[in-house]
């Protein structure tokens, strides 16, 4: 492949260098011998490094040069002072040598880097791995309200086809006999098939779909079998604080107070009056002091605790109670 | 000089790393001219020359240790030499971006001290254009047309000694030529 002249007089920079292969070398050469512009050209670049080798600035004199290794040697020998004070300095203010070796320094970053991303890594992988063992926090719990009791089983609603299929079949046996409760009478007539009873599917007529068996007709879905028409589902009764016409709740058990020995060696007497507050069932719930002896005051709330009250019904609705127990301490 | 270098450098330098002053003091005085020469070129100015020369022996003295058998010391400590060089360059075009270094450029341009009135008066011709003229190439292109036509390094050897492809060596010196001919046109 031949170049062409502005490809043979860029590498002439090259072939006045001798660093061209001996093919491009032949080639330029043949080239020169008949392109003028490139061979005024070379001989402009051979002029060039000429007069930069003629004209490059001149040595300062031998006293400049007899007197060279002296200064280096002077600077070093000062360079070493300061490095040695650098360092006597250095040990005043902190404990630690400095490292001179540069490769220790190159590890520094790398290795804090590792160590830092391991570290980072450990803290996020870990607990990945053994989620198990970690406790189950339920965050919804936290800010929502807590979950609504779990509803009753449901119940099947009166199914009317089914009921009324059974009627017509059950109702000539009916009207042909007197059947009377309690006695057993043999049927006059075969029937011809009997109709299978769904025993789990015994509705109720005026039953509700998602009612209880043994519920109540109006009662409230959610509602619990026993509780009282009218109640409201989930309502909180406060315990009603005893006064006006209101009696008190019949003490049911009753724990005798121990006297405490270091009270009986103090020989400490008193009252101790308490306000308890019972549940519904009547037992005692929650206790406050009300009129404290130190050193008998535990001995009371541990008596009290155990007693259990007839539960208080206020309109059909057993109530939790508010009332004071007096407890009289006295030594023999 | 390189047959020189390789025949005496191995004892000295291994004297030199032992601490020994005189046999590190050889060394530069076997090195001093070319090595000064060479800042010279590139910072064009005789006072940072010395400096420059200076340092980058007492640099070669402290990192002695670092040196390995085999190798060039004379190429090595001209590395170092290019190195300190380019740091200074490049610090110098910075001050003079800042207008701090104004002052000393025209000061101290072409000459040592110890020169006779006559002599700077001679050369105020085609040095100054010459040196002028290379001042005006960028760094990297200065480089390589010193390393080739001063210090006489092959394209190979600039493109190990400066990290570059040799191709970049060829069309770096390439355009330094070409600029430095249109630059000193009338001259040549």
């Amino acid at each position: 492949m031949l170049m062409d002249h502005t490809t043979i007089k860029n590498l002439l920079s090259a072939f006045l260098d001798n660093e061209l292969d001996d093919l491009q070398k032949a080639e330029i050469s043949a080239h020169l011998t008949g392109c003028q512009d490139c061979e005024e050209e070379l001989t402009l670049l051979q002029k060039l490094d000429e007069f930069s080798k003629e004209n490059s600035p001149v040595f300062p004199d031998k006293d400049f040069w007899n007197t060279f290794p002296g200064r280096i040697r002077s600077q070093i020998s000062q360079n070493y002072l300061n490095i040695q004070k650098k360092e006597a300095n250095m040990f005043k203010d902190s404990l630690f040598k400095a490292e001179k070796g540069r490769g220790q320094k190159a590890l520094a970053f790398p290795i804090a880097f590792l160590l830092h991303a391991s570290l980072v890594a450990a803290m996020v992988v870990l607990p990945l791995m053994n989620s198990s063992n970690l406790p189950q926090i339920e965050v919804y719990s936290a800010f929502l309200a807590p979950p609504p009791p779990p509803p009753p089983p449901p119940p099947p609603p009166a199914k009317k086809s089914r009921a009324k299929r059974a009627r017509t079949r059950i109702k000539p046996v009916q009207a042909r006999t007197n059947i009377t409760p309690g006695q057993l009478v043999a049927p006059v007539e075969i029937p011809d098939e009997i109709a299978e009873e769904e025993l789990i599917d015994i509705g109720v007529e005026g039953g509700v779909e998602g009612g209880v068996e043994g519920g109540v007709i109006g009662g409230v879905l959610g509602g619990v079998v026993g509780g009282v028409l009218g109640g409201v589902v989930g309502e909180f009764q406060a315990p009603v604080r005893v006064a006006g016409e209101m009696r008190l709740p019949k003490l049911i058990k009753r724990v005798e107070p121990i006297y405490p020995e270091i009270a009986r060696q103090a020989r400490i007497e008193g009252v101790v009056i308490i306000e308890a507050t019972t549940d519904i069932y009547g037992r005692v719930q929650d206790i406050k002091v009300l009129r404290s002896i130190p050193l008998l005051d535990q001995a009371a709330i541990d008596a009290v605790r155990q007693w259990v009250y007839e539960p208080t019904v206020i309109n059909g609705r057993p109530r939790g109670v508010i009332f004071t127990v007096t407890i009289t301490f006295t030594l023999k | 000089m390189r047959q020189f270098e390789q025949n005496g450098d191995h004892k000295l330098i291994l004297r030199a790393k032992d601490g020994d002053m005189d046999a590190f003091e050889t060394l530069v005085k076997k090195y001093q001219k070319p090595i000064y020469a060479f800042c010279r070129r590139m910072t064009g100015e005789h006072q940072s020359a010395d400096d420059l020369s200076q340092e980058t022996f007492i640099k070669a003295y402290i990192s002695l240790q670092k040196f390995k058998d085999g190798m060039s010391f004379f190429s090595w400590i001209r590395k170092i030499a290019l190195n300190n060089s380019l740091n200074y360059l490049k610090k110098r075009k910075r001050e003079e971006s800042l207008g701090i270094r104004e002052i000393k450029v025209t000061e101290n341009l072409n000459s040592s001290p110890q020169e006779l009135p006559q002599e700077q008066l001679q050369r105020n011709g085609l040095e100054v254009k010459f040196k002028e003229a290379l001042e005006a190439l960028p760094l990297d292109h200065k480089t390589v047309f010193i390393l080739r036509v001063f210090e006489n390094l092959s394209y190979k050897a600039i493109a190990a000694f400066l990290n570059i492809p040799p191709g970049t060596v060829m069309s770096r010196l390439s355009r330094s030529r070409e600029k430095l001919k249109t630059l000193l046109a009338e001259h040549l």
